[in-house]
C-alpha cells in the first residue's frame, strides 16, 4: 500500500489548508505550523521522500542517477497525455495552436514541487527589480508594475529563507547584487572545470564570474550532507538530500512540529465558497484512489503554481476576480541560450549543473547600452540518452532524414554535445502583458474530466530586442574562451522556461491587482496566494528564492499582520 | 544471437518483478527488431544496438502491464550499488550500497493511467483516454512497433536476413519517419540508460560513450570533513588526466561545421 499520509495523521480540524508543497507551499506551512497553527498540506503528486515525517531517521529519497526515469519516463513531471495543457499566442489563433505540449507544463507534481527537480539556483532579485512600474512605465503594451513590497522590506525574509533552505554563495562576488545583511549561510562549493574554461572568455571581455547562489549544501548543514557533485542535478531529485528542496527543509520541519499533516496524491479540484464568493469554506479533492473528499479550514493558501492556482479559481466558478486580472500577466523568463563546443573534454556533465554565473547582462532600465536582460548561468552538457536524441535530430536535419549509424556512433564516442559543450543561459526580464493569460481550454480535459489550463502567451518586443542585443556578446565569450564552435540555440515560440510567474499579481489597488501586499485576495478574506503567481514583474534572476521569500512573508503576515518581520526566526 | 543476448541478460542487473517477455513479438519480428537496432547503432569493435540489449529493453517496457507485478517503469533509488560510499578521507571505500535500482517504484493513480495509455493505447483505459472524442483513439506503443515491424518485413526485398549492412540501413531509412524515430528512440534508450531496464548490457553503452554512469554515492567530489576531494581519474574542477579518449574525427567535425553554419553560429 502506498503511503500518502504524513505528519500528524490524527489531525482532523485545520486552521489553514495549503494547496501545493513546493517552493511556495513548504515555507508557508513551516511558518504557520511553527506558530502553532494546525496545517493541512495537500499535494497532487506522490511523495518520494521516505521518513520525511520521521524525526528518528534521515530522509531516504527515491531519486537516483537515472536518466531514463527522470528525463524520459517522467518520474516527477506532469503527464501530458492525461494532464495536457494547451497553448496559443493570441485569441486570433483559435482555441489553441498546440495541445499536449510539454513546454508549458514542465513543473513537477511531487511533494516538494518544483524545488525538487530544480538545481536550486537561488539568487535574490535586485532592488531595482521591484520598481519597474515606475522605471518602465513607457513600454507600450506592457503592464510593468511596482511591487507592493520593496527589497529593503524583503531583505530579512530573504536572509531567513537562505538559512532555512541552506544557500551557498559568496557575499560581494556578484558586483550587481543588492545590499545583504550578512554572508551566505554556506561558502561556495567547488567549481566545475567547464566554468573555469568559460571564465577565460569572461575575463578577457571584462565580465565578472561569481559562484552561483544555490540551495545546495557545500558543507554539512542542517542535518543534511554536502553535495558530492554527482552530475544528475538539474531536473533530478537529489539522491542524498544535499539539495535544499522545500520537502527536505521547511516541509519536514513543519511535519515534525506535530501541527502539520501532509496528504500526497490528493489533488484539489474545487474551492468551495460561500454564497457571495467572499470566503472559502472548504476544498473538494480527489484522493489517491480517485474518491472525492472535502476538507475544511478557516483559511486557505494557493501555492500550486501560477498556472494551477488560476485553473483552480476558474474551476471554482471564477473566484476572486473583481479586478478582471486573474490569470493575466503570465510571465516566463525569456531565455537566450548560447552553446560552445570545445576541442577538449570539459566534462560539464559532472557537478551541480550550474556552479558559476555572471550578471553583467542584467542591465538597467532605459539604458540602451545595457538593456535589461538577466543573470547568465554557466551550464554543462546533458547526459547520454538526451545526447543521443539530440544527435538523432541533428542527423535527421543534416542528412535529409537518412539515418547514419556509423556517424551516430562516432558522435556518441566523441561527444561534442555532452562532454565538450558548455552553455550560457540568460534568464531575461519578461515584460508582463495583460493579454498573456491562463484560462480553461474549452474542449480538452484531464484524466478526471476537468478542463485543462490554456496558456495564451506571446513574447513582447521588449524582451526579444534585449535578448538579441546580447546574443553576439554571448558568442564573443564562447569564442574568447577557446570554443571551436559557438551558436545561439534556435528558439521556439512555445515558452520553454520553467520559471512561471504572474497570474495573481499582488498590489495595493484592488482594481489592478488580485492580492494585497500580504498575499491575501482583495475579494476573499480568508484566501491567500504564496507562490510565483504574486509576482507583478519577473526580474532577470531565477525566481525560486523570491518565491520562498514571499511565502515566508505571507505566512508571517498571517501570523502577525501588524508586524510580519517579528515572526522571523534568527 | 538471440541466445547470446538472453545469456547476457541473465547476468544483467534487472529490476525485480521484471522479466524478458515472451509472446509479444514473433521470432521474425524480434529478428527484424535486432536488425534495426544494429542499424541504429552498428556493431564494430564494440557492441551494436542488438547486443546492447535493445530487444529485452523494449519487451520489458511493452509488457510492463502484462502481469500483476509492479510495472517495470521506474527503477528505485537512491543507489544502484555500482559506486561505493566514500571513506572518511573522501576517497572511494570498499563499502558498496545495496542496489535500490533493482526495486521497482509503484505507480500512482495518474502515472499508471498515463503509462497504460502510452503502452496499451486507448484500450488500456476504461474511457479510452481523457480526450479520445477529440483526438480519436490513441494507438498503443505495442501496436505501433508490431505493425511497423510487420510492414518493414513485408516490404524488405530481399528479406532483411539476406541484406548487407548497407542495404539494411537503406531499408531502415525507407520506413515511415514515425516508425523510424520510434526505433531510434527506443534503441538509444536501451543502449545508454541504466542497465536495470534491460539494455546497456555489461555497461557497454556507457563505456562506448566514455560516460562513468550513475555516480552516487561517490559522486565527483567527496567531503573529507574539511574540504572536497576529487576523483583523480574523473576530476570535477580540473581537466581530465591523459590524452583525449576519442578526439573529434574529420567526419564529426564536418557535421559540426554544417550544423553551425546552418544555425548562423561561429567557427574558430
Amino acid at each position: 500500500m502506498r503511503k500518502t499520509l504524513y505528519g500528524n495523521t490524527q489531525l482532523d480540524k485545520f486552521d489553514v489548508i495549503v494547496i501545493g508543497s513546493g517552493a511556495g507551499g513548504g515555507p508557508i506551512a513551516h511558518v504557520l505550523a511553527a506558530a502553532g497553527q494546525k496545517v493541512l498540506v495537500l499535494e497532487a503528486g506522490p511523495c518520494h521522500f521516505d521518513n520525511i515525517d520521521d524525526p528518528a531517521h534521515d530522509i531516504v529519497a527515491r531519486f537516483s542517477n537515472d536518466e531514463l526515469k527522470i528525463e524520459r519516463r517522467n518520474f516527477m513531471l506532469q503527464n501530458e497525455n492525461v494532464e495536457p495543457r494547451t497553448w496559443r499566442t493570441a485569441a486570433g489563433d483559435g482555441p489553441r495552436i498546440e495541445t499536449l505540449t510539454g513546454n508549458v507544463q514542465f513543473l513537477p507534481k511531487t511533494v516538494g514541487g518544483g524545488s525538487v527537480h530544480a538545481d536550486l539556483k537561488m539568487p535574490r532579485f535586485e532592488s531595482q527589480d521591484f520598481q519597474f512600474g515606475t522605471l518602465l512605465k513607457n513600454v507600450q503594451n506592457a503592464s510593468f508594475a511596482d511591487w507592493p513590497v520593496q527589497y529593503d522590506e524583503l531583505e530579512p525574509f530573504y536572509a531567513w529563507g537562505e538559512r532555512l533552505l541552506g544557500v551557498q554563495g559568496k557575499l560581494g562576488s556578484n558586483p550587481f547584487e543588492s545590499k545583504r545583511s550578512g554572508e551566505y549561510p554556506m561558502p561556495p562549493g567547488p567549481p566545475m572545470y567547464g566554468s573555469l574554461v568559460v571564465q577565460k572568455g569572461l575575463s578577457a571581455l571584462g565580465y565578472t564570474m561569481f559562484p552561483y547562489p544555490t540551495a545546495v549544501n557545500s558543507i554539512p548543514y542542517d542535518g543534511r550532507p554536502p553535495c558530492n557533485n554527482c552530475g544528475f542535478c538539474s531536473s533530478y531529485g537529489c539522491p542524498i538530500n544535499a539539495k535544499g528542496s522545500s520537502a527536505v527543509t521547511v516541509l519536514r520541519k513543519a511535519l515534525l512540529t506535530g501541527n502539520c499533516q501532509l496528504r500526497a496524491e490528493t489533488r484539489v479540484v474545487r474551492l468551495v465558497a460561500n454564497g457571495s464568493g467572499t470566503a472559502i469554506t472548504g476544498v473538494e479533492t480527489i484522493d489517491p484512489l480517485g474518491a472525492r473528499v472535502t476538507f475544511t479550514a478557516d483559511r486557505f493558501v494557493l501555492a500550486a503554481s501560477p498556472i494551477e492556482d488560476v485553473r483552480l479559481l476558474l474551476l471554482s466558478g471564477g473566484l476572486g476576480n473583481s479586478s478582471g486580472m486573474v490569470g493575466r500577466n503570465l510571465m516566463f523568463h525569456y531565455q537566450t541560450i548560447a552553446f560552445g563546443i570545445y576541442g577538449e573534454r570539459v566534462h560539464g556533465y559532472r557537478g551541480r549543473a550550474v556552479a558559476q554565473g555572471f550578471a553583467d547582462f542584467r542591465g538597467k532600465p532605459n539604458d540602451a547600452a545595457h538593456p535589461l536582460a538577466g543573470i547568465t548561468e554557466i551550464s554543462g552538457g546533458g547526459l547520454p540518452v538526451g545526447e543521443a536524441s539530440y544527435y538523432a535530430r541533428v542527423l535527421a536535419q543534416a542528412k535529409a532524414g537518412k539515418w547514419n549509424g556509423k556517424l551516430f556512433k562516432a558522435l556518441m564516442r566523441e561527444s561534442p554535445a555532452r562532454d565538450r559543450v558548455m552553455l550560457l543561459v540568460v534568464q531575461a526580464e519578461d515584460a508582463p502583458q495583460v493579454t498573456n493569460i491562463v484560462d480553461l481550454d474549452p474542449d480538452y480535459v484531464d484524466l478526471d474530466g476537468l478542463p485543462v489550463p490554456r496558456c495564451t502567451y506571446k513574447s513582447h518586443p521588449f524582451e526579444v530586442a534585449n535578448g538579441q542585443f546580447y546574443e553576439p556578446k554571448l558568442l564573443d565569450i564562447m569564442m574568447k574562451s577557446g570554443a571551436r564552435y559557438a551558436a545561439i540555440t534556435p528558439r521556439d515560440d512555445v515558452p520553454s522556461s520553467q520559471h512561471i510567474m504572474g497570474t495573481l499579481r499582488f498590489g495595493n489597488d484592488p482594481k489592478t491587482s488580485v492580492c494585497d501586499k500580504n498575499g491575501k485576495f482583495h475579494d476573499i478574506g480568508n484566501l491567500f496566494a504564496s507562490d510565483g503567481a504574486l509576482f507583478p514583474t519577473s526580474s532577470g534572476y531565477n525566481p525560486t528564492m523570491t518565491i520562498a521569500t514571499l511565502a515566508l512573508r505571507v505566512g508571517a503576515a498571517m501570523v502577525n499582520p501588524a508586524s510580519p518581520a517579528s515572526v522571523i526566526k534568527p | 544471437m538471440v541466445g547470446g543476448a538472453a545469456t547476457l541478460l541473465a547476468s544483467s542487473p534487472g529490476c525485480k518483478g521484471s522479466s524478458a517477455a515472451s509472446g509479444l513479438f514473433s521470432d521474425e519480428q524480434r529478428t527484424a527488431l535486432r536488425t534495426f537496432a544494429d542499424v541504429v547503432i552498428p556493431p564494430d569493435d564494440e557492441p551494436g544496438g542488438a547486443d546492447l540489449g535493445a530487444v529485452p529493453y523494449i519487451e520489458r517496457l511493452l509488457t510492463a502491464f502484462d502481469g500483476n507485478d509492479t510495472p517495470a517503469i521506474f527503477a528505485g533509488g537512491p543507489f544502484s550499488g555500482r559506486q561505493p560510499f566514500p571513506d572518511a578521507s573522501g576517497h572511494a571505500s570498499t563499502n558498496f550500497p545495496t542496489s535500490d535500482f533493482a526495486d521497482l517504484i509503484e505507480l500512482d493513480r495518474v502515472s499508471e493511467a498515463s503509462w497504460r495509455l502510452r503502452i496499451l493505447g486507448s484500450p488500456g483505459l476504461s474511457n479510452g483516454g481523457p480526450n479520445q472524442k477529440l483526438t480519436g483513439a490513441i494507438a498503443s506503443l505495442r501496436d505501433q512497433l508490431v505493425s511497423g515491424l510487420d510492414a518493414a518485413i513485408s516490404s524488405a526485398d530481399p528479406p532483411l536476413a539476406q541484406q548487407s549492412p548497407d542495404d539494411r540501413e537503406a531499408t531502415f531509412n525507407a520506413q515511415p519517419p514515425a516508425f523510424k524515430n520510434l526505433i531510434i528512440e527506443l534503441v538509444t534508450e536501451a543502449a545508454f540508460a541504466a542497465p536495470e531496464y534491460g539494455g546497456n548490457i555489461g555497461l557497454a553503452g556507457w563505456k562506448m560513450c566514455h560516460f562513468e554512469g550513475d555516480s552516487q554515492p561517490l559522486g565527483y567530489s567527496q567531503w573529507d570533513g574539511g574540504k572536497h576531494v576529487e576523483r583523480p581519474e574523473s576530476p570535477l574542477s580540473t581537466a581530465n588526466p591523459g590524452p583525449d579518449v576519442a578526439p573529434i574525427s574529420p567526419d564529426v567535425d564536418q557535421l559540426l561545421k554544417l550544423v553551425i553554419a546552418f544555425i548562423g553560429g561561429r567557427t574558430a
